[in-house]
Order: structure tokens, then sequence, then C-alpha cells
């Protein structure tokens, strides 16, 4: 009897210690949906030129609240996100209104869901790097590729997934202490990680609350339908008559820019992102076509009065076809990213 | 972080005087501008340390307040001195404007913090950011990105 308990004590420690990367996944999933955490972090999103940098604090209560502070850029200091109900909320400090963001979903949990469901299906492979440390704790740290090369004209459909994903998860509590993602091989990338963390603190329910007296408004300059848009924009807004199979509008913005003001027309497919962006007597710089290795597909024409660009990690094929039924001519100057 | 900071910083950051270099170094990596300007830096500041060092002789200042006192109290025209000056003047004329056009051209070039010049460029970039925005774990890129990330 003690030598059975023994043996199955010694598999156990053994399939722990040989835990596969879905294993460790499945782990990092249920402690971002289900941990109580406070602490703080920083983003980083570097896309073509940009690079924009983001300090926050945050307290979560697993997939149910959250809370975010903005440290840092300054001129956005003081800015609450909160989480709770289904919906973000963002406030700023001592205002009298909250706004609520349309589509935001809590993003933490999500890649780490996508990750395990395409590891099984075999289209994206992972590995296990060398153990590193985070914030003084022990992590597992784990790299995730597409096992099929990204972004060739005309290519089969290829899911929804970033080029690699390294991801360092505490041994401990499986929680994702840094992450860092490329897009597509060389650009654009998001890192975050975190610079605080305390586990299962004591949080007060008021975190999560709303002040008395604050009042809820939809936030202007993101929309989930055109409809919406079009009562802050000043010239109607105009929808490609052909989409490809599975595609979806995720959300309009309009955003005020020196030429008028241009409405983005954000679609996902099921395998990848497009926007479609368009001006109203706007008469921005030709479009020069140099784009760099690794950029999305894109194509900017003129339509009437009307100015439009469309960029997107689709076909080069599926993007013209896109633009004609926008007006766009055909041979129209485009450009791709590899 | 913009190139004109970047710019005031650099020389910072090549002496080791930079207390935090993370913002630096994530603009770096992502400007092909400030990349240039980085190692055109570097190059100048090597050979600056490269030049070889003389020691003033000890007692220069003691030699020097004697020159001072033996020279006449109004100084003779001096041709041949002149005719230096003469010749040097287009030398540094030249010089002058070479430095001016190197400065010129930097100030010229595209400043990749802010991007508000190309439309096209800054909505490719819009897509990028919200591509890869909706990968992080946390919403605040989205809502930046969205709302326009200053206000």
């Amino acid at each position: 009897m003690r030598a059975a308990v023994l043996l199955s004590a010694l598999l156990w420690t053994l399939s722990w210690a040989q835990e596969s990367p879905v294993q460790w996944l499945q782990r990092a999933q249920q402690a971002e949906e289900t941990l109580t955490v406070a602490g703080a972090r920083t983003v980083e999103i570097i896309a073509g030129r940009r690079v924009q940098r983001i300090e926050e604090r945050f307290w979560r209560q697993g997939i149910r609240a959250e809370r975010i502070e903005i440290l840092a850029p300054p001129e956005r200091r003081g800015e609450v996100l909160l989480y709770r109900g289904g919906r973000w909320l963002v406030m700023r400090p001592n205002a009298k209104e909250a706004f609520e963001m349309p589509h935001m979903p809590v993003q933490g949990a999500q890649l780490l869901k996508t990750a395990i469901a395409l590891i099984q299906r075999g289209v994206v492979l992972a590995e296990t790097l060398p153990d590193a440390t985070v914030l003084g704790r022990s992590c597992v740290v784990l790299r995730l590729r597409l096992a099929r090369p990204t972004l060739q004209r005309d290519a089969p459909p290829r899911p929804m997934f970033p080029a690699t994903v390294t991801l360092w998860l505490d041994k401990e509590t499986g929680l994702a202490l840094k992450r860092e993602i490329a897009l597509r091989d060389d650009a654009p990338v998001m890192r975050m990680e975190l610079t605080r963390l305390e586990l299962n603190p004591r949080l007060s329910p008021e975190l999560f609350a709303l002040p008395p007296e604050v009042v809820v408004r939809p936030l202007g300059g993101i929309y989930e339908t055109v409809e919406e848009a079009q009562r802050a924009v000043s010239f109607p807004i105009r929808t490609p008559s052909y989409l490809p199979a599975g595609a979806k509008l995720e959300r309009v913005m309009v955003q005020p820019r020196p030429s008028g003001q241009v409405v983005v027309l954000q679609y996902r497919t099921p395998s990848a992102r497009f926007s479609i962006f368009q001006a109203y007597k706007a008469h921005p710089k030709e479009f020069s076509g140099k784009r760099r290795h690794g950029r999305p597909h894109a194509q900017f024409w003129r339509s009437g009065d009307y100015w439009f660009g469309i960029v997107g990690s689709l076909p080069k094929a599926e993007l013209e076809r896109i633009a004609q039924s926008l007006g766009a001519p055909e041979g129209n100057t485009s450009a791709t990213g590899r | 972080m913009r190139c004109e900071h970047f710019e005031r910083q650099m020389w910072a950051y090549i002496e080791g005087q930079l207390p935090d270099a993370q913002a630096f170094e994530a603009h770096l990596r992502a400007c092909p501008h400030c990349q240039r300007q980085l190692a055109a830096a570097q190059a100048t500041y090597r050979t600056l340390h490269a030049l070889p060092r003389h020691r003033a002789p000890a007692n220069l200042s003691e030699q020097v307040r004697r020159r001072i006192a033996a020279a006449p109290a109004r100084p003779r025209f001096d041709w041949a001195r002149m005719w230096w000056r003469v010749a040097l003047a287009p030398a540094l004329g030249v010089l002058i404007a070479a430095v001016w056009w190197g400065w010129q051209t930097q100030q010229t070039a595209p400043s990749y913090g802010t991007a508000t010049d190309d439309l096209t460029e800054s909505l490719v970039e819009l897509h990028e950011q919200l591509e890869v925005a909706d990968w992080s774990p946390s919403p605040t890129p989205s809502y930046f990105i969205s709302t326009g990330y200053t206000r």
C-alpha cells in the first residue's frame, strides 16, 4: 500500500515537472479567470513609427471585475477604466460623467483560450524556453508561433493569431507576468510586463463601483453600428457592397483630423482584420505606395468627392475586390507588406 | 516619445548618464530616423575620444602673462597674418554652410513621433495599432488609440 502511494506521488511529481505547454496555458487561463490580484504593469505598443507606452495600476477579481488607473502617459494620468457587469466604463478624475466603451471585452484570458484551441488543432506550435525570473518569481517561458507562414499574396486564410507570442508564466500561480506579441514577423509588437504583483489582496467593493451621482453616457467617437456613427458625421458614410465570407463589422470610429473627419470601419473575418477609411472633400497627400516588409496590404483612392483607404492583412485580391465595391478603379495604387 | 525628446536625451544616453533609458530605447527600436541620428552621434563621440590628448605645460599661465607684458602697447599691422585670414575666410564660409545644411537636413527630416503630415501612413499605423492592441491583456491601448492617444 505504502509503495503504491509513493509510486503515485512520484508519477504525479514527474507529470507536474513535465507539464506540457497546453497544460501551462490552461493553468494560465484559469488563473486569469479566477484569481484576485492587484499590481502595476507597463504596456508598450510598437506599430509603424510610433511607440506607445502605458503604465497603469490594476485591481482584478478574475473575469468578474477589474479597475485600472492610468499612471502614464502624464496627460492621461488618473483616468479610470472600470469593468463590471460585462461592460467597460471610463472616467476622468473628479468628473461627474462616466463613458461606456462599446466592444471592449476582458482580453487577458482570450489569447490563452485561442492559443490552446489552435495548438490542439496543430495550427500553432508551442515550445518551452529556459526558465526565467520576473518580479523575483520563477517563470516557465513559452513561445507560440503559427505553424503556417503568414500573410502571402492570395494565401489561404490563416487563423487570427499573432506570428509569435512569448509568455512568462508564474510557476506558482500560472499567471502571465509578461507577454510579448509580434503580429507579423518583425512588427507590430505588444509588450506587457507586471512591475508589481499582490496575490489575493482584500479589495473593497467600492473599488469597482461608480461614485455616486456619476452619469453614464456613450463614449463618443466609437460606435457599434454605421447608423450610430452617422449621427456624428457630416457626410453620408459609404459601406462596401462586397465583403469576404464571414466578415463582420467590429466597430466604427470617427476621428477628427486636420483635413476633416475620417470614418474608420473596422471589420473582422475569421482569419484577418481590415479597416476601411473614408473622408469627404479632403485632400490628403497622395499615397506613396512605399511599404516596409511585414506591413499590411494597403490601397488608397478617390471616388468623386470621397477619399478612401483600405488596410488589412487579407489576401491582396480580396482587398482589391472590397475596394472596387467602393468605387476604386482597377489597377489603382496599392502596395503590399510582403 | 517623440524624435525631439529623443534627440534631447541622446548625448546623455551615449555618455551612460540617462537614468531611465526604457522609453528612449523603445523609441530607438521603432524609429529608423533616430537610429541613424544615434549612430552618427556615437561615431562623433568615438572620434572625439580617439583624438590624442596633450597636457598643457605647467608654467603656461606664467608664459602667457609674460608675453602679454612684453607685447608692444599698440600692435603693428601685420600683413602676413592678414593674408592668412583672407585666405581662410572662404574655407570657413564653406564649413559654416556645410554645418548649416546638415542642421537644416536634420530639422526637416520626418518627425516619426508626430506623423501628422502623412495621413495615409498614419492610417496604416492606426490599423496596425488597433490590430496589436486587441491582443493586449489591458483594454487601455484600444481605448487610447480609439480616442486619440493624447487629448
